[in-house]
Order: structure tokens, then sequence, then C-alpha cells
């Protein structure tokens, strides 16, 4: 069943106004474009649900990346779904659960997918890459880079050990 | 914008699965054959293989890595001018992986891939995926906001924290 016409440039105008909103800082019309506030986000597993959790989720980021600003790439829009290619663009000036601030800057391309059950939207899926931040801020390393490699062989002695000797045993 | 043909969408839909399920069968040629143009984008680490060739290989090193990779789609959707996968990528670390020696650990990985059209000719495969699930499942990384991912990124990098811990006192 094809998606209206209609429908789909109102789902997307909602979109646009909800990234609009958090590139202002602007939490309460952020807030208003749900009908039901929901994040999720797949990397870590982490959810916030109802609009208490999903401002107290704005208020730490904007702490810890106060300039963050979002551009949007790309809107794939389906029957029941926008989904938003976009890069994320910030300072961490903050900060962020007991990590403190850094002062450096991050920039990271990401997915998220904008549920819809009719015109109402009822979360907001994130796809994106921890580890590109982390090496951003300057608190992981490449795994297959000559320091991370070496980092990797001080921090975790025991599962590299077994690989090598998994390696020279071929088992 | 114009509502998509349904027998476009039935031809794109056709394709992903075989895509997938090739994959799955470690018939790799038949996935090479998916593609009108074959080019993957993997967004977390930057690499793009284009062409046969390019792509040849990458579907080399990482079966060579993980020998029993396997995917299950979760759900899809239809675009315009792409087809976008949520899916479940599952294999065993049995072989290196670059330079890392297999470690003999399983990993489970939720990935969104959009697979990009042209009519109905498959262009690219463009994948957002997250780095550490992997290398954590696969022991070679720790969560950095976890207890001991805290004290491990303070032995490893005592300056970049030392620089926070500093500018948070100073206020500056």
């Amino acid at each position: 069943m094809a998606l209206l016409e209609t429908s789909a440039t109102r789902r997307e105008e909602l979109v646009r106004k909800h990234v609009d909103a958090e590139n202002a800082a602007d939490y309460e019309t952020a807030l208003a474009t749900f009908q039901h506030p929901r994040y999720e986000y797949v990397a870590t597993d982490e959810v916030y649900d109802g609009a208490e959790e999903v401002m107290a989720h704005w208020k730490e980021l904007d702490k810890a990346f106060p300039d963050q600003q979002i551009e949007i790439t790309k809107l794939h829009t389906s029957d029941d779904a926008v989904l938003m290619e976009a890069i994320a663009r910030g300072t961490h000036t903050g900060p962020y659960r007991g990590l403190p601030p850094t002062g450096r800057k991050m920039e990271q391309q990401f997915l998220a997918i904008f549920v819809f059950e009719g015109d109402a939207l009822v979360c907001e899926r994130v796809y994106y890459d921890t580890a590109t931040v982390l090496q951003q801020l300057g608190i992981a390393r490449e795994p297959t880079s000559v320091t991370g490699r070496l980092e990797t062989a001080a921090s975790h002695p025991l599962t590299i050990g077994r690989g090598i000797v998994r390696r020279v045993i071929g088992r | 914008m114009a509502p998509l043909n349904p027998l476009t969408r039935k031809k794109r839909e056709e394709i992903v699965r075989e895509h997938m399920d090739s994959e799955n069968r470690h018939e790799f040629d038949a996935t090479l054959d998916t593609f009108g143009h074959p080019r993957y984008e993997l967004i977390a680490t930057g690499e793009i293989y284009d062409g046969t060739e390019e792509v040849s290989g990458y579907y080399d090193d990482t079966r060579r890595a993980f020998p029993d990779q396997r995917n299950e789609l979760l759900a899809l959707h239809h675009a315009d001018d792409a087809v976008l996968v949520e899916a479940v990528v599952r294999g065993t670390h049995k072989g290196p992986l670059r330079s890392l020696p297999p470690t003999g650990r399983e990993f489970e990985l939720p990935i969104l891939a959009i697979f990009m059209f042209d009519g109905d000719e498959l262009t690219c495969e463009r994948v957002y995926f997250d780095q550490l699930t992997v290398l954590r499942q696969l022991g070679i990384a720790r969560d950095p906001l976890s207890l001991t991912g805290r004290l491990q990124t303070l032995v490893t990098h005592p300056w970049t924290i030392g620089r926070g811990v500093v500018r948070r006192v100073t206020g500056r």
C-alpha cells in the first residue's frame, strides 16, 4: 500500500521541526513533536521512555556538548517511518557520565529511524558508532593501529595471549 | 514525490532478500550478482569497497575472520531510491581480523543497511553499525563508561584525562 504523498510530507516536516528544535536547544518544542517521547540507542541498548526520561537525556547531552548541531544529509521516507541520515557535530566542553570534559570536537555520521503511527511520532531509534566518538574525544584508539594494538596487548593480555596460542597451535 | 511503482518495490525486495540469503549460503558470487555495481560503504570505519575486485576481497576478509557469519533480517523499509534493512549479524571470531589473532569468541551485532537503487538496479550497500559492540564481545575493548573501562581509560590515557580534570578544576 503506497503511502499518501501528503502524509509523507507531513512526517518529513515533523522530523525537520524536531531536528531544528534540538539544534536550537528548544527541548519543549522537540518534545512536542512526539506523541509518545521515546529514544532507543541500538549501540548501547539505552532506552529513554516518556517525557521525563527523554528530557533528562537531552539535558545530559546539552551539558556535555552544548554546541551540538545536527545536519540532515538525507531523508528516506517509508510506509511507517522516516529514516534520517545526518551528521552530528559538537565540542565536549562539559562532563559526561563521570568523564571530565576533554575540550575535543566530535563529528559523526549517524542514522535515526523516526517511527510513526499514522502521523504521530512515537519513537526515535538511533544507529551510531560509539567508537568513532570515543576516538575523536581521545579516550579510545583504533584497535588495529600500532598504539591501539600495544594498548590492547597491555590491557587484555589474557584474551590476546589465548588468541596467539590458538594461532600457534592451530586450534 | 511520485509513489513507488509496486513492481519496482517487489523487484527491489527480491534483490535485497537474495543478497542477504546468498551471504548466509556463502554463495558470494550470487551476492555479487545482486549488484548492478558492487559497492560497500561502512560508515563506522569510513571504509569503501568499490567494484567487483574490492568487494570480493572484502567478503574474503570478513569470512576468514568469521567463517560462520550470518545475518537475520528484522525489518525492511521501502523508500523512494533505497531499501533500508534492520538486521542482526552473528559470527564467531575464528580467523585473523586484520592483525588481531582469532579470539574464538562470538559476536552479535545489530546493523542498519541501506541498499541504494537506481531504478531496480542495486548500486551500493551502506552500513551503519557500532564497532565497540563487536570489540567488546571479542574481549578486546571495554565500555569506557563502565567502572573497569574508566580505570582502563585512566591508565592508558593519562594525558587526556589529566587535562580534562585540570580543565574542570580550573573552570577553563
